[in-house]
């Protein structure tokens, strides 16, 4: 008995050393760089930032998840960078003009431009950059309006558009206009260059292995302008209450998906919790192909019904924590000068609008369907909130929350009936092409383009007058609302948390890139 | 078992076993065959991972660009990926591979499957190992410590609080433990794993404590069993009338004879353990081949799923063969076959 105490103490000192050994590392981002000091008087030294997944990939060209482009976004250069607003400034150009007509537009780069190695930045790496791009064929519709880009000489850029395109400047901005050295990456390959690209951007790669858990990036001295971030360390942690745990514990400083229930979870002292909306809409799509095996789906009164007695407050405040905006229109709201309302009653639920309309259908007594979300946090709860409302007039909504993949492959397939999804864009027309214009993700996801809709989108698309374009969208949106394909549900969000002050280094949406605040400022940012 | 350990009074457990007259050729013999047998589990398992992932449904090249994606650009990727060609095509190709001792590329990050597991590997070994020492450390006291108390209370409190035990899913306990451990205590690092002993062992005493949760109980109740009945042995008897050293008497008359169908199990466990692992991993944010093959699975990179499962099925089938033989060694009587 005696052996057995010693055996168990010696176990319990065991315990009691291993764990006096061990202790949380803190990240420091230095004194300046605190909750309260303000973003303009920020001088941070190390900051470190989780994300959800491994970074696999920084080519631009290779399409990927938001944790492949976040990172890639600083330590690249482009034409015009997204500021904290949401606004492509003019980043490594000096100067822009347009031909009368507005469709030949030339680009000056800014002088003595280099890469993080001391190489020149040129136009050709710029017209390089637009037509891996466009071989690339991923978002192709940000650059459709391009016929032509040259580099004219080592700083000039002319691009030549088949029609005026107000939305330029986002798609110059996106993450898949990243400017890379043309002559190094043919030289190289782009897969082997890629594992250790230089940088025109504020940042620069300084270790980094594709499909590791830790990305670490330094100021990049040759930049034109001088970031607030001398040292950005990224690190993965792929469950979102770890998130929240390593932010409360001072391990990390910076998360930009943060569980929804975080809020109430941190001292507001310490750490900021905030949501940002996102330009983008959670909604329904009905699968519009013949394939449909559901008929009530494909009588557009009971889609009409349906998306009547739709509770959208109720499904923002339950499933979406009252994070979420319930929406009334289609287009997303932040931003977006050509805002306003489309849907019946602001959007506003109305049962009994939505029995009189299911009443003069032959599915006045209800009918099942299918309706599959992916199984992301709070996707499915909201959809089964949803299910109650469609409950209210005798529709069964048997939610199905399934894996991204499986989600993909189903939908790609045309395989389901209806589908718990969103629609993001930079701008609120590339998003309405998405869900009207032939060829639009979701219209080739649904199966549902109006020839219509897609003439008065690209009218929008081509003119440059604010006025003619909301009514332009407008009526776009009211096609929408009467067809009832799409139901639009709420704003798109997401919940971050940060242990300095804003508007040093966040991500901003729609693409989640990052921003990282620069001496002097982007151009008018 | 009561009566199959019954040995001449006279002797220890020791000199009464049977390796003494056994020939080694037997066991070698025996050891050759369940090794053999072991290769052909493995070729199931590389057979059955390359069918597995692509029944599933998912496609990695959606996987990848999203429901949102283009067209031309989804073509442009699966033939890239050379995924239109079809999976006849494809398994040989993989076979191919195989037997050029290539695993393949993984298909989000371009990098040699080979290079990702060796890379990750390691971490969950350290794991797997940190979490057996840790186990043992604490399920030999506590069986010895059950098996031996007069006082009839303990036992029910031992049955009663590792039932409890088995009863919490571990990645709760695992979030409990980093609430009270990380935040509370700030004892325990929640991110920022560094490979290399010891400097690891920070990062892994947590997670080798949780998946304890799990491990001690079963491994405790099953050592506990064996104790008590080996501790009804005649040569237990001898032993204690001989008055020898209690060192001596814990390992040769009680332990020893008793840890043939522990280490059985320990080894079942593992199997077991680098499931569980995939969880830990996740929640500690540590970079084994777990969280490789969550990753994987996710974003149906098939090279690296097919890789992570042949590893996994290799290491599951290793460590069932290294059991066989240890419990052989602790006890001949335990066959390998």
């Amino acid at each position: 008995m005696k052996d057995n105490k010693a055996v168990f103490r010696l176990a319990a000192l065991g315990l009691v050393v291993a764990a006096g050994l061990t202790g949380p590392a803190k990240a420091d981002p230095g004194p300046n760089c605190t909750l309260a000091t303000p973003a303009a008087m920020a001088n941070c030294g190390t900051i470190t930032l989780a994300i959800a997944a491994r970074t696999n990939s920084l080519d631009p060209a290779n399409g990927g998840p938001n944790t492949d482009y976040q990172p890639a976004y600083p330590q690249q250069g482009l034409i015009y960078r997204q500021d904290r607003n949401l606004v492509p400034r003019m980043d490594l150009i000096a100067t822009e003009s347009a031909s009368a007509n507005g469709l030949v537009i030339t680009q000056t780069l800014k002088k003595n431009l280099k890469y993080s190695d001391g190489s020149p930045v040129l136009a050709e790496d710029a017209v390089f950059a637009y037509t891996r791009w466009k071989a690339s064929g991923i978002s192709s519709a940000y650059v459709a309006k391009i016929i032509d880009a040259k580099a004219v000489g080592d700083d000039q850029i002319v691009w030549t558009l088949s029609t005026p395109y107000p939305d330029f400047k986002y798609a110059l901005a996106s993450q898949f206009m990243g400017i890379h050295p043309k002559k190094r990456i043919e030289a190289m390959g782009a897969a082997e260059y890629f594992k250790k690209p230089v940088s025109a951007g504020p940042l620069m790669l300084s270790e980094w292995t594709p499909g590791t858990d830790l990305m670490v990036l330094k100021a990049n001295p040759n930049y034109w302008a001088k970031p607030a971030v001398q040292e950005l360390r990224i690190t993965v942690i792929p469950d979102g209450t770890s998130r929240l745990l390593a932010l409360k514990q001072g391990a990390i400083d910076y998360v930009y998906t943060l569980p929804l229930n975080a809020k109430t979870q941190v001292d507001a002292g310490k750490v900021n919790v905030f949501p940002q909306s996102e330009p983008g809409t959670f909604m329904l799509a009905v699968n519009n192909y013949a394939g449909q095996p559901n008929e009530a789906l494909k009588d557009k009164r009971v889609r009409q019904a349906m998306s009547l007695v739709l509770d959208r407050q109720k499904m923002a405040t339950i499933a979406f924590f009252g994070i979420a905006e319930p929406a009334c229109a289609f287009a997303f709201k932040p931003g977006n000068p050509y805002f306003a309302c489309s849907l019946p009653n602001n959007g506003v639920a109305d049962v009994a609008a939505a029995k009189a309309q299911l009443a003069q259908t032959p599915f006045a007594k209800g009918f099942a369907f299918e309706m599959i979300v992916p199984a992301r946090p709070q996707w499915a709860e909201a959809a089964q909130v949803l299910a109650a409302d469609l409950a209210k007039i005798g529709i069964t909504a048997n939610v199905k929350p399934l894996p991204d993949a499986d989600i993909s492959t189903r939908i790609r397939a045309r395989n389901y009936e209806l589908v718990f999804f969103r629609n993001a864009a930079a701008t609120p027309i590339l998003q309405l092409q998405n869900w009207f214009s032939p060829g639009g993700a979701w219209s080739v996801n649904s199966g549902f383009a109006d020839p219509a809709a897609e003439a008065l989108l690209n009218e929008a698309a081509s003119s440059s007058d604010p006025a003619k374009i909301k009514a332009l969208l407008h009526k776009v949106e009211l096609m929408g609302v009467e067809d009832a394909s799409y139901m639009p549900l709420t704003s798109q969000f997401s919940l971050s948390g940060l242990r300095y002050a804003r508007g040093i280094m966040e991500a901003v949406t729609p693409g989640e890139w990052l921003f990282i605040k620069t001496t002097p400022a982007l151009p008018g940012g | 078992m009561p009566g199959g350990r019954r040995m001449e009074a006279a002797t220890t457990p020791d000199e009464a076993s049977p390796r003494s007259g056994a020939p080694i050729r037997l066991f070698l013999h025996q050891a050759w065959r369940r090794l053999l047998r072991a290769a052909g589990v493995a070729t199931w398992v590389m057979v059955i991972a390359f069918c597995l992932i692509r029944l599933a449904p998912g496609d990695p090249v959606l996987a990848r660009l999203g429901p949102e994606a283009d067209p031309v650009a989804i073509d442009k990727l699966r033939r890239d990926l050379r995924l239109d060609v079809d999976p006849f095509t494809q398994f040989a190709e993989y076979g191919w591979g195989l037997l050029h001792g290539s695993l393949g590329t993984s298909i989000e990050t371009q990098r040699a499957v080979i290079d990702i597991i060796l890379e990750s590997l390691p971490v969950t070994l350290w794991i797997i190992a940190v979490t057996i020492l840790l186990a043992i450390a604490m399920s030999v006291p506590i069986a010895l410590y059950v098996a031996q108390t007069r006082r009839s209370a303990v036992p029910y409190l031992f049955r009663a609080s590792t039932s409890v035990l088995l009863a919490i899913p571990a990645f709760f306990t695992a979030l409990i433990g980093l609430i009270v451990f990380g935040l509370h205590y700030e004892i325990a690092p929640i991110i920022g794993y560094q490979p290399g002993f010891p400097a690891n062992l920070r990062f892994l005493w947590l997670p080798a404590l949780v998946i304890c949760t799990h491990l001690v109980p079963v491994l405790s109740r099953v050592l506990h069993s064996s104790i008590v009945e080996t501790m009804g042995e005649e040569f237990v008897e001898t032993g204690i009338i001989r008055g020898i050293g209690r060192p001596r008497f814990y390992w040769l008359y009680l332990l020893k004879p008793s840890l043939a169908p522990t280490v059985v199990l320990l080894s079942y466990m593992v199997g077991v353990m680098i499931g569980s692992t995939v969880i830990i991993e996740t929640i500690f944010s540590l970079p084994g081949i777990g969280r490789s093959l969550v990753g994987a699975v996710i974003s149906r990179d098939y090279p690296l799923v097919q890789g992570c499962v042949l590893v996994f099925g290799l290491f599951v089938v290793g460590v069932g063969v290294v059991g066989d033989i240890l419990a052989n060694w602790l006890d001949p009587r335990v066959g390998l076959s």
